[in-house]
């Protein structure tokens, strides 16, 4: 206890006080806030829309965090509610005639639906079981589901943008919106009595059940806010391509899903939404690099004809590696950096509240 | 009835295969392996360069179980045991990492071209119920069969067949007296990834139209993965009686229910829809499996 306080002092004395050393940590937001909001209008339209697909995935993250992070259930079938709240959109847009809005909201009720529907299965089916039972559902809805004549049976069907929003810059900036709102909304949840309690449940459904808390109620709705964040991610995703057809959810992009989660942090807001974003655009930024003159010149002939598939095979590597480094993924990776960022020294020891130790999934 | 109970065996048997590897996995490391269709891609690959370079076919199928082999020893070596006291969440991501990477690798270096490579043996060979049988399609089956019994003695009948279900029982103790548990790791991981081999090598030659990067994952991962736990997910006998299942039953849906006009116009994926039910009835009456026990 007492070395605790002290501890707690020599912290207090080494935070940043005086301007001078505020300056440096201010220079550093603008430049985040400059890469956030200001670089995509320098970028050309190919790259803005990469960035887009970059927030979705964020909010993907985000939502599979939920489930994985706060409480513990494995699903590997995401690429199936993402796909759900995509065609949702696109069908209450295209064949219902209404505006985009009310197909993003659609799509947040459908995700939520069809997330709750794999609740209702997570009460029986427990562990690596459940993530069997989400990995079969994410192949039925990319065989099945995706395919019904309603929602074009193979062909897709059209998903346009709002008015205003039509350029790949500004759309951009919706998807950033809803990201914010994703993450508000996130932040809130954890702080809640329902977020305490889905945490509880998670850490142990017996002990957590003793204490009141309705296992039922909070399980189904950790799944029922998960599927609101992908059905929305979902819907911007549709959107983004202006065309949904059912070979965009194939089942390695369910693997992608929760690999960046995981690599990202699991249960670290920041984490996961660069994990996020970082999957979605380290494969095409690499293959640009590879596309200039010099390095064009440098590399045997094979690594230059399929450069496009570099990252992939660069980001497994990567991700075995963090894995074994940093089981907390990029969000152990970046914590002294985010310390000294709020004013505290640049080192990893006293987060403020971030939880150490990766998922504690038992089988 | 006829055809569709011999193709699905075929199947069934493809599926068993995978899944005879999923479990030894699952009884060594307790973790569900996604990059188990894999070793079959890798192997098929192998088999593909193999003979387009000109060699016998005997040969190009033992340098493609030895590829198989190789890269679950690899896996084994580099993944599974740095990360052997890490949540299973982290195991169970990292062998998808393995899956994706192989699948990126393939594409990296040689494109995503479909390639194809003839059946071990040609032609028909035999008619049960009027239905034409291709040699490759008996040869699966036989595969299976040898494969089964080859397991199942091994692991009654060998000192070394005991320890590694003593490893998978209780590690501690297993390793108190005196058995390697980390030797027991590698072999089956060695042992799964030479049965994902020979699924694949022989699972890639049914289809005429050929392969493409992550072919084997892509067809067969999911169904092989339901297999084995329609058949319990720690039970060896519970994987080869579950493909079989889940392959016959596949089948019969499709000939039964998949030809039905209405079925055909607005309802797509039966095969698919069965698969997911089976999968929730056999969980809901029976948790751990047809065969499987408290695991």
């Amino acid at each position: 206890m007492a070395v605790a306080s002290l501890e707690r002092d020599v912290v207090a004395e080494r935070r940043a006080t005086t301007v001078v050393q505020w300056l440096p940590r201010i220079a550093a937001w603008l430049v985040i806030a400059y890469l956030v909001l200001l670089m995509p209008l320098r970028l050309d339209q190919f790259h803005s829309d990469r960035f887009a697909l970059g927030v979705i995935y964020a909010i993907v993250a985000l939502s599979l965090n939920v489930l994985i992070g706060y409480a513990g259930q494995i699903s590997l079938g995401h690429q199936g509610f993402f796909g759900v709240g995509a065609f949702t959109s696109a069908f209450v847009v295209t064949s219902q005639g209404q505006s985009f809005w009310v197909g993003l909201i659609a799509a947040g009720i459908g995700g939520a639906i069809s997330s709750a529907l794999m609740g209702l299965v997570a009460l029986r089916v427990k562990g690596l079981y459940l993530a069997l039972v989400t990995l079969a559902y994410g192949r039925l809805a990319q065989e099945s589901l995706f395919l019904l004549p309603a929602f074009g049976g193979g062909a897709g069907i059209e998903a346009p943008r709002p008015a205003g929003f039509v350029t790949d810059r500004a759309y951009y900036y919706l998807c950033l919106m809803v990201l914010v709102v994703v993450v508000y909304t996130d932040w809130r949840f954890v702080k809640s009595k329902a977020g305490r309690a889905v945490n509880a449940l998670r850490e142990n459904e017996q002990v957590a059940s003793s204490y009141a808390v309705n296992i039922r109620t909070y399980k189904l709705l950790a799944f029922v806010i998960a599927g609101i964040f992908v059905g929305l991610a979902g819907a911007l995703f549709a959107a983004r391509g202006q065309r949904v057809v059912a070979g965009d959810f194939e089942f390695q992009l369910a693997l992608l899903f929760v690999i960046m989660t995981v690599v990202g942090g699991i249960r670290d807001r920041v984490g996961v939404v660069i994990g996020g974003v970082f999957f979605a655009l380290f494969s095409d930024y690499l293959a640009d690099f590879l596309d200039k003159d010099w390095a064009h010149n440098l590399l045997p002939q094979f690594v230059n004809e399929n450069r496009d598939q570099l990252g992939s095979v660069v980001g497994a590597v990567l991700l075995v590696i963090t894995l074994i480094k940093y089981p907390g993924g990029i969000g152990q990776q970046l914590r002294p950096v985010r310390s000294w960022l709020t004013g505290g020294p640049f080192s990893a020891g006293h987060s403020d509240g971030f939880v150490e130790e990766g998922v504690r999934g038992r089988p | 009835m006829g055809s569709a109970i011999v193709l699905g065996l075929v199947y069934g048997s493809a599926y068993a295969l995978l899944g005879l590897g999923i479990v030894l996995i699952y009884k060594g490391s307790r973790v569900f392996n996604f990059a188990q269709a894999e070793f079959g891609t890798v192997a098929a690959f192998t088999v593909y360069l193999a003979r387009s370079n000109g060699l016998p076919y005997p040969i190009a199928i033992l340098l493609a179980l030895a590829a198989a082999v190789l890269m679950g020893l690899g896996t084994e070596r580099f993944v599974v045991q740095p990360l052997f006291d890490a949540p299973k969440v982290t195991l169970l991501v990292a062998t998808a990492g393995v899956a994706l990477g192989s699948i990126a690798l393939q594409l990296f270096l040689g494109g995503a071209k479909l390639r194809a490579y003839p059946p071990a043996i040609r032609g028909t060979a035999f008619r049960p119920f009027g239905v034409a049988t291709t040699w490759q399609q008996v040869l699966i089956v036989l595969a299976l069969v040898a494969f089964a019994v080859a397991l199942a003695a091994f692991f009654s009948r060998t000192f070394l067949g005991l320890a590694v279900l003593a490893v998978a029982q209780e590690p501690t103790a297993a390793n108190l007296s005196g058995i390697s548990v980390k030797r027991v790791s590698a072999l089956v991981w060695g042992l799964a990834a030479l049965l994902g081999g020979a699924a694949g090598v022989l699972a890639t030659a049914l289809q005429e139209s050929g392969f493409t990067p992550g072919y084997v994952t892509a067809n067969f991962l999911i169904f092989a993965f339901v297999a084995s736990v329609i058949g319990g997910i720690t039970s060896l006998p519970g994987a080869v009686l579950g493909g079989l299942v889940l392959g016959v039953a596949q089948q019969v849906t499709l000939t039964y229910v998949g030809e039905f006009e209405w079925v055909k116009n607005n309802l797509p994926g039966s095969q698919e829809i069965m698969t997911f039910v089976l999968l929730l009835i056999v969980l809901t009456f029976r948790p751990n499996g047809l065969l499987g026990k408290e695991a």
